[in-house]
């Protein structure tokens, strides 16, 4: 009879492909990230993991531990470039990976110069060009701009 | 250097090859494609996966003007690229519109700063610029030559001359926002601009104008007690019909005080004259 799945065999998985994650290499870290979830921002990831352990901590009126707090303050976004440094900003360069071109289904806008609400005919451009972002680029050529 | 062109010139350093910058070159390479829309409601838009790095920007095909949608397409690959941007957009699926809170307006600068740096590389304008001459001649021949806007391209020049100069910009008789050189230190209060006696209001007003530079008194632009710090301000005001609106050039050309023509001046009645001359020894600090 087969044994249950533990916590720990998950881990124990990836001991045995890569060795300790803690002491690969940020680079190798990433190249294992962008493997196991294609497309999406590790610091991100991250901080949206110790986001939701913050909260269910906090709502159960408990501090978070110092390691969800470790990782929340090491992953927050800063909210201007005002005091980034300059590596810093080399780093924000340095990161910038290959394209991403597979399905995606977490949206964002940012209008420029946007009057007031959208009239149905602008709507339905957002809808569209919402929907070519959410396909996979994989599939055929790309569609030549106008 | 602002941090938002810190970071343009980081990316050029990687990305761009040839001059003026080949933005559709650039968005292919980072992941962007680019649309032309028949949009009436916006000038631009990206949408991008929050965590991916997959975008599709899009720019108002009823833009006449190529080096303004050259200028869209650089302000959203700024958003693209600037991490903390990605959190300023609103989700569409949840319904919000978007909200110009004062992170988004900062985030907006950010984006311009990206865009002007990417577009007027400073390590490109110093070799264009000749930083001592504030001319319309000079800064529409680089804006030609770097497929930007006049306006882009002015304020440019300003960030790097030590001349004492400014611009505004004014829509329908109401001075909207400026820009200015480090050393034109003088308030233009735009709230008051432009002044029946400037040249950009006899614009407005249909009249002649100047095609250059020419003498305007001083208190047409700046307030009463400024205005006395700068006995020549020169003005040159273009129309710009398609913005119903008036790009005004000032230059304070000259701002110096001399002692003839200030004998009485009573906040410098405690000063030699010989202290407004090379032989002056000591200078207040």
């Amino acid at each position: 009879m087969p044994r249950e799945k533990t916590p720990n065999d998950e881990s124990d998985f990836f001991d045995k492909l890569f060795g300790d994650p803690a002491e690969l290499a940020d680079e190798d870290l990433n190249l294992l990230f962008d493997a196991l979830a294609p497309g999406s921002d590790v610091k991100v990831t991250i901080h949206n993991i110790a986001e939701s352990a913050a909260v269910k901590y906090r709502s159960q009126n408990r501090l978070p531990p110092d390691h969800v707090q470790t990782a929340l303050d090491a992953t927050k976004e800063a909210k201007s470039l005002e005091n980034v440094t300059p590596s810093k900003l080399h780093q924000i360069v340095e990161a910038i990976k290959e394209p991403f071109t597979r399905p995606v289904s977490d949206p964002v806008f940012a209008y420029r110069n946007r009057t007031g609400k959208l009239d149905s005919d602008d709507q339905a451009i957002i809808d569209n060009l919402t929907e070519e972002l959410q396909s996979d680029w994989d599939e055929g050529e790309e569609k030549e701009g106008k | 250097m602002r941090p938002a062109a810190q970071l343009a010139s980081l990316l050029a350093e990687k990305f761009v090859t040839t001059w003026p910058p080949d933005l559709m070159q650039i968005c292919k390479d980072l992941g962007l494609r680019v649309r032309d829309v028949p949009a009436k409601g916006f000038d631009g838009v990206l949408i991008r996966s929050r965590n991916g790095q997959k975008g599709i920007i899009a720019v108002n095909g009823s833009i006449r003007e190529y080096a303004r949608k050259r200028f869209t397409i650089a302000h959203e690959i700024g958003h693209f690229i600037i991490p903390h941007h990605r959190l300023l957009g609103n989700v569409c699926e949840e319904g919000t519109i978007e909200s110009f809170d004062s992170r988004l307006n900062r985030a907006e600068v950010e984006a311009n700063e990206f865009a002007a740096e990417l577009l007027l590389p400073t390590a490109i304008l110093k070799t264009r610029f000749n930083l001592n001459e504030f001319s319309l001649h000079q800064i529409a021949a680089v804006a030609a030559e770097s497929s930007t806007s006049l306006t882009a391209t002015m304020r440019s020049f300003l960030e790097m001359t030590a001349l004492p100069c400014a611009l505004v910009w004014s829509v329908a008789n109401q001075a909207q926002w400026c820009a200015r050189s480090d050393s034109f230190k003088f308030f233009l209060p735009l709230t008051e601009l432009p002044s029946e006696a400037s040249f950009a209001a006899r614009i407005f007003k249909g009249q002649a104008f100047s095609s250059e530079f020419v003498p305007v008194p001083a208190n047409a632009w700046l307030d009463n007690s400024t205005a006395e710090r700068v006995p020549v301000l020169l003005e040159h005001s273009i129309p710009l019909p398609n913005y119903t609106a008036v790009l005004t050039m000032l230059w304070a050309y000259k701002i110096d005080y001399s002692p003839e023509e200030h004998e009485n001046d009573g906040l410098l009645e405690d000063l030699a004259p010989e202290d407004f001359t090379l032989r002056r020894r000591r200078w207040p600090r």
